[in-house]
């Protein structure tokens, strides 16, 4: 863990506000491609509601008008999020709305477990300083503390929370299944599963999925190989090495979700959920300082002053 | 499932049939509108109905079902996509 960021303490604030930047990009666009979906929870009839988390201390759903204006603050606040704008105050205010939101669309019967890691590394950046570098107003005093360890702890913390999240689906496996797991028999009915109530449901199942229930083989494999990810997903914290090597195994892993299974965990497909096990500071470092260069040359308006009376 | 006259039912999209784009989620609002009484499951037959009759693309569609369904998922496939068992629980027309 010690080698996994060995960085100044600019490069880690650099390297925090571009984690910023790519996880509130990514929550802006899958809330609004999602619009209609989170729209619609508003008019769900209240007996389906099945609290989850803090919305267990509600009875009853909230009024049309509280969710959906939470909802649509999500934007600017999300805007503001990835600016760095005010951040003392929007980092918090979206990170925690973000929480609000999806605990609440979670809230009816159904868990999309890709929020989890979404949220958690929202909150870790929207209360840390995330912001002391590529904020907006760009101005020379954007500058980064000489104190590193304040921008190590939440790169690392969303490194663990990223691991813990597949370490806890492989434990979750073994307790269900046992090691039977990798016979590959749980993993074959879960493809088949998904394919009929796709299927069923008039939706796209996955023909890959639905070829391969002849060859079951192949899911032991498939079963071995996804659990060995899950259970040593530790290892990933290692060194940075071992933290590439496992994220593009764990990106493989949500890809032959997809084709097989036509379950599209958009987060970590993205990326960006891997992204604190990489030096994404280069992202920033290519197009940021462009940016910035370009903003600070822009023609300066002068500050008007009132004439003296 | 939508119905065309004297044709297969055939399943509606999780929009249309749960007014949910999320295939679980469908799943669970169908679940829930299944599992109380015939007057629930006629509400909301009649507002799975109302929303095959605004899109146009089901303009063919005559009647809904809602309907439980039994399957033997590694098998449903080898069985040209049939149930092991299927109830009608009620079934209500689209009004044009």
């Amino acid at each position: 863990m010690n080698r996994l960021h060995t960085t100044t303490s600019a490069d880690s604030a650099m390297r925090l506000a571009t984690l910023r930047i790519l996880v509130g990009v990514y929550a802006l666009v899958y809330l609004a491609a999602r619009f209609v979906y989170f729209w619609k929870f508003a008019d769900l009839p209240a007996t389906q509601f099945a609290p989850v988390f803090f919305m267990r201390a509600f009875d009853a759903p909230w009024s049309e008008a509280a969710y959906r204006g939470l909802f649509l603050a999500l934007f600017p606040l999300g805007i503001a999020f990835v600016a760095g704008i005010r951040f003392e105050y929007t980092g918090r205010l979206f990170s925690l709305g973000l929480l609000a939101v999806l605990t609440y669309t979670n809230s009816w019967g159904t868990i999309l477990h890709t929020d989890n890691l979404l949220c958690l590394h929202a909150l870790v950046l929207g209360f840390s300083p995330s912001a002391d570098s590529l904020s907006w107003p760009i101005d020379d005093h954007n500058e980064a503390s000489t104190d590193s360890a304040a921008y190590l702890w939440p790169i690392k913390t969303m490194a663990i929370l990223c691991v813990a999240t597949y370490f806890l689906a492989g434990i979750a496996k073994l307790k269900i299944a046992g090691l039977t797991f990798i016979e590959g028999e749980n993993l074959r009915n879960h493809v088949a599963l998904a394919a009929v109530r796709k299927t069923e449901l008039g939706s796209v199942s996955s023909p890959i999925g639905v070829w391969m229930l002849h060859h079951t083989g192949v899911f032991g494999a498939l079963a071995a190989l996804s659990l060995l990810f899950e259970l040593a997903a530790p290892f990933a914290l290692v060194n940075e090495r071992l933290g590439k090597v496992w994220s593009f195994g764990a990106w493989m892993f949500h890809f032959g979700v997809l084709l097989t299974m036509a379950i599209g965990f958009f987060y970590p497909l993205s990326f960006i959920a891997f992204a604190p096990f990489f030096r994404v500071e280069l992202l920033a470092e290519r197009y940021g300082y462009r940016f910035r260069k370009r903003a600070l040359n822009a023609p300066q308006t002068p500050p008007t002053t009132n004439p003296p009376a | 499932m939508g119905l065309e006259q004297k044709e297969r039912p055939e399943p509606l999209s999780p929009s249309i049939a749960a007014a949910n784009s999320e295939v679980i989620a469908a799943l669970v609002t169908l679940q829930n509108a299944t599992n109380g009484d015939v007057a629930k499951s006629a509400r909301n037959a009649k507002a799975i109905a109302a929303r095959v009759r605004m899109d146009p693309d089901l303009r063919d569609i005559k009647f809904v079902q809602l309907v439980r369904s039994e399957f033997d998922a590694t098998t449903y496939f080898d069985r040209d996509q049939k149930p092991i068992s299927r109830n009608i629980l009620i079934q209500c027309e689209v009004a044009r």
